[in-house]
Parts: C-alpha cells; structure tokens; sequence
C-alpha cells in the first residue's frame, strides 16, 4: 500500500480513537487537549506564534509547566500572578515587554560516514506588546531577534544579525472580528513550532518568512477564519518578494476537535507558488493531542517554465506522562510528482518537559528513510536537543 | 487616559517599518532556472561552470542560498567547498548522499548524471 495511504490511514484511526475516548478535552497547537481550541487563548496573534498575552503566561506557569522545582506552599494562583515579566509591576499596565531564547544542539548523521555536530541559536529575541482600550482590543507587538548569519549563507560582513519578526499593529472591532496590519507570519495550515518540519519548509513558511500582510479574522465558538493579502518581507530585494493572498478556515467537530482547510497563492519576479492543505486538531482530557496536516505544495520558475509539484504529510501526538513531561511523536512524508515512486519519510519520537515555569527542554531523533520503489535505505539518524527560556 | 499622540505615532510605524537581515526561504529564489546570473556559458570552461550551478541551484541553494553568490570558479575555489581538479577530496562532494554524506538534507541523492557533471566541472579546475 502505497506509504502516503498508510499514513492517511494511521491518522484516520488515531483521529477515531481519540474522538471516541473523550468526554471533555478542556501555546502551541498541541495544546488543544486542554481545549484551547482558539490561538488567542494564549497569544496576542489570532493564529499563533509571538509573544505570549498575560493569560497565555498564566496558562504555561500553571497548567503546562511542572511543579517539581516549585516549593509547595507556592500555589498556582501565586504562580500564574507572578507569570509576567519580572519589571512589570514598574511598567505602565498597557506594556508588556518579553524576552525569548532557544538553542538547538544538533548531531546529524550518526549513522553515516560523515557525521557532523553544530549548535544553533534558533532565536534570542525581545519582544514589546502595547495595548490599549478596554478588553485590549487595540494591540501593538513588535518583536526584534538576534540572529546569527545563516550557515547556508556563509560568513559575510554585510549579513546583519538582526531581524524584525513582528511589527504589527492589531484593532478587535467586535468580539468576533479583528483586522491586523504589518510585518507577521503567513496565515497557513498548522502553525508549529518545529521549523524543519515538511509542513513549514516545503510550504516556505519557516520561522524567517514572515511578510507584510492585512490580516482580517474572524472567529467565534463555530469557526476561524483568516484572509491575509501581503506583499512579501518590505526590508527584502523587491524582485524576490512574494506578493499574494494565504487564507485559513477552521471548524469545530465537536468538543475536541477541529478541522480545517488552507490557501495560499503569491508570485514575484522569479516563481509562482500555490499550496493547498487539510488539517486536523485534537485532544482528550489534557492527557493528549493528535495534530495531522496534508498538503500539496506548486511551484512555477518562471525563466525555465518549469513546475515542480509536492505533496507532503505532517502528523505529531503528544501524549502527558504527568504535569510538565510529555513524549512526542512525529511521523512525517514527502514526496515530489516528479519521481512519485521516490518517498522521504521521517519519524520522530521525542520529549518534551517543561521542568518549571519560563523553561522549555525537548529531546527529538529523527529516523529519515528514502523509499525508492518500495525499497526503503537505511535511515539517517539525527539528534536534536533544544532549551527554550523565556521571560 | 492613554497618550493619543503615542497611539498615533506607533500606528505609523508599526504598520510599515521593520528592519534587519532579509534572508528567508525565497532568498535564492534568483537563481533559479539559470544556474549562473552574471557568468558567460560560451567556452568548455564555462559552460562546466554553468552546468554545475544549474545542478547546485536545484537541489542545494534552497537551503545554502548564498552559494548563489559564487559565480566564477575563483570564488568557488576561496570558498573552500571545492578543491581544483580534485573532486572526490572536496567538501561539496565528500557530504553528498552520492559519496556516502546527508546532503542534500530530506532528499534522495543527486542523479548520476548531474553528480557526474559536478566530478568533471572539479576535476578539470586548474587544468585548462
């Protein structure tokens, strides 16, 4: 059977177990086991990403994050009051600065003839959210990062270490209505944080393709709606800049999960990309959560005319071993139409513990086998470990 | 009360302004089809040259995006991912899947006939 069937049909029955062992499921998308359905629960974005909002901060100190280094008399209410920034109490109330870094130590290709370690610093950035109105519907967020040159680019002079992630400013006219403008990531599938993901590189929605957009929201209990037109990254050469319009509509099944479905098209002067995608969120009584995306990736270069098609598969269950300890496992596939006998799966178990409020630790493998007609290599094994803390 | 003015202010520049390193996925997005922006492909020389950053444009700049800088053979020799006329002991060679390496990364080996063509583009540096 052919491997993307297999894994359609390993999504599907997990997807059924899981609906079916519910009663309620009550930062990041896997956290709708909590029932969290709604990125803005916790984030100032409607669909995710960037700087935490005070209940956001609350939820990560007192639902997520483990009590195993916290005294006891400490209760969680005293934890999620003081979940904000340390200097806020000095801060005007409608500020609210934030601080953020992840290093990811990477081993790759252990089992290969050339292995090779690296550390990265995936972000060291400073955020600032000013809000203003009752309800904060008038929101300002800027987020600025430290980034060292890519090691793809190489070592240049003129590669600033620098960059805007956010600069945009929110406006919530109704409780179900919201209109965002400036520089944020594009509106598409399931926003997780895993950049090498096939779902986030395939798609070039890695964590550095943010772009200046008009982002109108909408959502109540039903249904999410995002409609983004952008114009591509502002401080980026104009011929490379990708101008189009991504959208994103997501229902609710029933208490536990969610569907939805995604749109992107845009063009500059050297290609043209459309993708198109399905995905699935669902979780069961803050013990777990399945999060699987499908999705057909079509770039045109224009100077060749050629057209490159690719159609990748993005699936991960979080499952809690207690408050603060959870194993992951993703289960990825891609695969290019233009040699479709030819497949890259990937699997990926993993841990993810929260060992304290502010602090983030996760261990992933990642096990890569190319299938060529049905003849699977041996795999390449990779490695990765990331800290995450944030203030 | 909140400052007006400062709501004002942060609304024209929140919209519009940001700043800083520009690279993304679509950074490499000018190389693509060509394989050389500003080299000639007109002598044996050349046209190898070329070959070559048609190959590396396809299945390496999408990640190593400013290798798309290196558009003579000079810069690909003080690059260092290249030693002239020796291809098997070079470093864009030596981390291919062809020979045993991980790249290029989530993907199957380069075909024959391509890698072939990147042996004799090295190979024959520094030798006419």
């Amino acid at each position: 059977m052919h491997i993307l069937r297999q894994l359609f049909l390993f999504c599907l029955i997990g997807t059924t177990l899981t609906l079916t062992m519910t009663h309620r499921a009550s930062a990041y998308p896997n956290f709708i086991s909590y029932g969290y359905y709604s990125c803005m629960n916790c984030h100032y974005n409607p669909f995710g990403g960037g700087p935490l909002s005070d209940y956001g901060r609350a939820v990560a100190a007192t639902e997520i994050a483990s009590r195993y280094f916290v005294d006891d008399h400490i209760t969680d209410e005293a934890l999620g009051e003081n979940s904000s920034f340390p200097a806020q109490s000095q801060l005007s109330d409608w500020i609210r600065p934030a601080l953020n870094y992840r290093g990811l130590g990477l081993l790759q290709n252990l089992a290969g003839e050339h292995p090779n370690e690296r550390f990265i610093t995936m972000d060291l950035s400073g955020s600032i959210v000013a809000k203003f109105l009752p309800g904060d519907r008038l929101t300002f967020v800027t987020q600025m990062s430290f980034v060292p040159a890519p090691a793809t680019v190489g070592a240049s002079t003129n590669t600033k270490r620098y960059r805007s992630r956010e600069f945009y400013a929110g406006y919530r006219a109704t409780k179900t209505f919201g209109i965002y403008a400036g520089l944020m990531d594009k509106v598409f599938g399931v926003r997780v944080p895993d950049h090498i993901a096939y779902s986030r590189i395939l798609t070039a929605l890695t964590q550095n393709d943010q772009t200046h957009a008009l982002l109108l929201h909408f959502v109540d209990t039903a249904i999410d709606i995002g409609i983004q037109p952008f114009i591509g990254n502002l401080v980026q050469q104009k011929s490379l800049r990708q101008k189009g319009i991504s959208s994103l509509a997501e229902v609710t099944l029933n208490h536990s999960a969610r569907i939805g479905a995604s749109y992107l098209q845009s063009t500059s002067d050297f290609t043209t990309q459309q993708i198109i995608a399905a995905h699935l969120r669902t979780g069961t009584d803050q013990a777990a959560s399945l999060l699987a995306e499908i999705g057909r990736s079509r770039r045109k270069i224009k100077q060749s005319s050629r057209e490159s098609l690719n159609d990748y598969l993005f699936t991960q269950g979080q499952f809690k071993l207690g408050r603060g300890f959870w194993t992951l496992l993703t289960v990825e596939a891609k695969r290019n139409l233009d040699t479709p006998r030819n497949v890259t799966k990937r699997v990926g178990p993993g841990l993810q513990v929260f060992p304290r409020p502010n602090m983030e630790l996760r261990a992933d493998s990642y096990f890569t086998f190319q299938q060529e007609s049905r003849k699977s290599s041996k795999p390449q094994v990779d490695l990765a470990a990331q800290l995450h803390l944030w203030l | 009360m909140y400052p007006m003015r400062l709501i004002k202010h942060l609304l024209s520049v929140f919209i519009a302004v940001s700043c800083g390193q520009d690279y993304n996925s679509h950074s490499a997005d000018g190389t693509l089809g060509t394989g050389a922006t500003t080299a000639e492909c007109s002598t044996s020389r050349q046209a190898r040259l070329c070959r070559a950053r048609t190959i590396l444009a396809e299945y390496c700049y999408s990640c190593h995006s400013g290798w798309a800088a290196y558009d003579s053979d000079t810069d690909w020799s003080e690059s260092r991912l290249i030693n002239l006329g020796d291809s098997k002991s070079s470093r864009i060679i030596r981390y291919l899947k062809n020979t045993g390496g991980n790249m290029p990364l989530g993907s199957g080996a380069i075909p024959e006939v391509e890698y072939q063509s990147l042996l004799e583009w090295i190979d024959k540096l520094g030798v006419d």
